[in-house]
């Protein structure tokens, strides 16, 4: 499951995942909200992949999520319902404060991190406008963080080239393959570190 | 040929191409708008953005009678514009295939309503197919067609939110060539309805609908998915994927075809299963036809006639399980706003220090009814405002002045005629168009008045200025939203002025 904020890439970053699933021969769905996304409103998109046959509904149940991908800490938030006890989170480090909230009512960054860390049992997290500035384009954050998810996926390397390169503008293909690199390596090595 | 990843609306499109569609129109409207995009970068023949779905779909009927294979794409509410001319050419028929797409958004994702287009193929006599996913979205619509034709009838293929924006592997088939235009008939007892035809065309339509029965009995569509005889699951759309999640080993009846209703597969599939559950998303319509054979099953609660149903719903209905109460997430609501720089934010800003009563419809410009702004009063249905706004003016008399707001696309799509409306019955209300040159709720996309059509080609430009004077407005002026000083003015200097008090 993708969560983020109108205008960060989640539908872009869910159809690299899903096209990724394709070529690696998984029977795939991916279920995406379109209407009010555009304007700064919550943008949520779920897929789904398993061996062929076996995927049916386009969305899971609450609670039966395995990997969330927060793209936005308020919105990593709203969506810890649908993880599963033992699932894993990858969060992208950004809090996007709601245009229409109040001062106080809006958690500050080190808060959210601490109440999703609570209700997480395996936080992975990133920091991807850090690792996008690092390749020399801010608007690759979002392919970071599905740099970072992948590392956690059974998909092999040729089938996320393929895919980054099919879903991402034409001639953003080489820096995006980086910045998902950087995405990945990160977490790679940290799980590597942890063991 | 290898698969593809496609969405509902994608395969939809797809589907059209393979049956060698000539003609296409529909209005933006969500979750339909991605079926005509797709489509105009599959084929060359006419795809075209209507002023309204009534205009859509009577162009579709037109390419239809000479003998074109014709689609017409819409959302749920806009089959409510488009059903004056639905409900009568079931009885004319057609002559080259006719294929409706309405699009329901169980949720209200983006609409002002949930209502259940699968009672129009009840009320308008229209056969309806229903794919659950988007290869049934791409075989469906090429089936659609055949029957179309096979049948001599319209036929509507329904969609939700979930299948036209879900996106799942589609094996894509050869894109046939199309079918081209020809002259159309002169058959003035069939395309004539005054009526002594339409008598005959009625009785007609209905020996149509038993054939039509036949089909939806065969199996094709509406289909036996023999598992534990103890269990027996009726679902259709989502909900069947839903119910197939959650009783993975239950026979299935899997509707994909509600209307004509298969009576007699429901009767065989009845008998077969110890325990007959229905379940569908939003109305009882399947369930309502299956106690009509006078068959006992069980069905959803009432609260889930409400919203889009689930796996859990599907888990709670057919197994009894409860999920847990999760309580909501204490983070604040990040609803969508106007887009930093919107023209439309100016206009409200003065509205709302005018202390002006505001009607309004369906845009981007309904956001302005949430904080900060909180100006808009009402929103019904595409053009609505303009009409309340009238008809608030003939009866109320007070100091605020009555304003309706507009967007551009909305004006063209059902607000001409309220202005029409106005100047002839000399309405002491404003109308405010908010010109922003696009249709901007549902992706951008063109009309009349930009300048171009739906492939973004240069197009006559509807000149909307000229056109409020020529329905006889008397006072039309143009101001830049932008220039805020000179908005205030004009809007200050316009909307007391027809007001009896100040006039």
């Amino acid at each position: 499951m993708l969560v983020g904020v109108g205008g960060q890439g989640v539908l872009t970053a869910s159809e690299i995942i899903a096209q990724a699933c394709r070529h690696e021969g998984y029977d795939v769905k991916k279920s995406e909200v379109h209407g009010m996304a555009q304007r700064g409103g919550s943008v949520i998109s779920h897929v789904r992949y398993a061996e062929a046959g076996r995927v049916h509904a386009p969305v899971p149940a609450q609670g039966q999520v395995d990997i969330l991908v927060g793209f936005e800490l308020l919105e990593t938030l709203r969506a810890l319902g649908w993880l599963k006890v033992e699932g894993t989170a990858v969060v992208n480090m950004l809090l996007v404060t709601p245009p229409l909230a109040a001062g106080g009512a809006v958690p500050n960054r080190d808060e959210a991190v601490a109440r999703i860390r609570q209700h997480v049992q395996r936080l992975v997290s990133v920091k991807g406008e850090e690792l996008a500035h690092r390749v020399g384009n801010i608007r690759t954050a979002n392919t970071t963080v599905v740099g970072a998810t992948a590392a956690l996926m059974p998909v092999s390397v040729d089938s996320w080239q393929q895919a980054v390169a099919e879903v991402v503008p034409s001639g953003t293909g080489q820096i995006n393959w980086q910045a998902f690199e950087l995405g990945r390596d990160m977490t790679l090595n940290r799980e590597a570190n942890s063991k | 040929m290898a698969q593809l990843l496609l969405s509902g609306n994608e395969a939809i499109a797809r589907g059209a191409c393979q049956a060698g569609v000539g003609f296409a129109a529909g209005y933006p409207g969500t979750p339909s708008s991605e079926i005509l995009q797709t489509l105009s970068a599959l084929t060359q023949v006419p795809i075209e953005w209507a002023p309204n779905e009534k205009t859509a779909l009577e162009a579709a009927v037109g390419a239809a009678l000479a003998g074109a294979r014709a689609l017409a794409t819409m959302k749920h509410v806009g089959l409510n514009v488009a059903a004056d001319p639905l409900f009568t050419a079931v009885y004319t028929g057609v002559e080259g295939g006719l294929v409706i797409v309405t699009a329901d958004d169980p949720g209200l994702h983006s609409s002002q309503n949930e209502q259940d287009n699968r009672h129009y193929a009840f009320a308008a006599k229209a056969p309806m197919l229903e794919p659950a996913d988007s290869q049934e979205g791409l075989e469906f619509t090429q089936r659609a067609f055949e029957l179309s034709e096979q049948f001599d009838i319209p036929v509507l293929l329904r969609t939700t939110t979930r299948i036209s924006h879900s996106k799942a592997l589609v094996q894509p088939g050869p894109i046939a060539p199309v079918q081209p235009g020809r002259e159309p008939p002169e058959n003035r007892a069939k395309y004539v309805m005054i009526p002594a035809n339409a008598r005959v065309r009625h009785r007609d339509l209905l020996d149509r609908l038993a054939s039509l029965t036949e089909i939806s009995d065969s199996g094709e569509f509406n289909r036996i998915e023999p598992g534990d005889a103890s269990l027996g699951i009726i679902a259709s759309g989502v909900a069947y994927q839903y119910a197939r999640e959650a009783a993975p080993q239950a026979s299935f009846l899997k509707i994909g075809m509600p209307f004509p209703f298969p009576a007699e597969l429901v009767r065989e599939f009845a008998g077969s299963v110890d325990r007959l559950v229905v379940f569908e998303e939003l109305d009882r319509v399947l369930e309502a036809q299956v106690r009509a054979l006078g068959l006992d099953c069980e069905a959803k609660p009432d609260e889930m006639l409400v919203g889009e149903l689930s796996p859990q719903a599907a888990a709670q209905v057919i197994h009894g399980v409860r999920p847990p109460e999760a309580p909501a997430p204490d983070v604040p609501p990040r609803p969508p706003i106007m887009c930093a720089g919107c023209p439309h934010r100016p206009v409200f800003y003065i509205l709302k220090k005018l202390k002006c009563y505001v009607t309004g419809d369906i845009g981007c410009y309904t956001l302005s009814t949430l904080p900060p702004l909180e100006t808009l009063q009402t929103c019904l249905c595409m053009g609505a405002g303009v009409g309340q706004a009238h008809g608030i003016s003939q009866v109320y008399d007070g100091d605020r002045p009555i304003v309706a707001v507009i967007g551009d696309s909305t004006f063209i799509h059902s607000g001409i005629t309220g202005l029409v409306n106005m100047a002839y019955n000399q309405s002491t209300a404003t109308v405010v168009i908010l010109d922003n040159r696009t249709t901007a709720m549902t992706g951008g996309q063109n009309h009349p008045a930009t300048g171009r059509n739906l492939r973004g080609e240069p197009a006559p430009e509807l000149d909307l200025a000229a056109l409020c004077r020529a329905v006889g407005v008397k006072r039309v002026r143009v101001v830049d939203s932008y220039d805020l000083t000179q908005l205030e003015e004009v809007l200050w200097r316009n909307v007391f002025s027809s007001m009896p008090k100040h006039a």
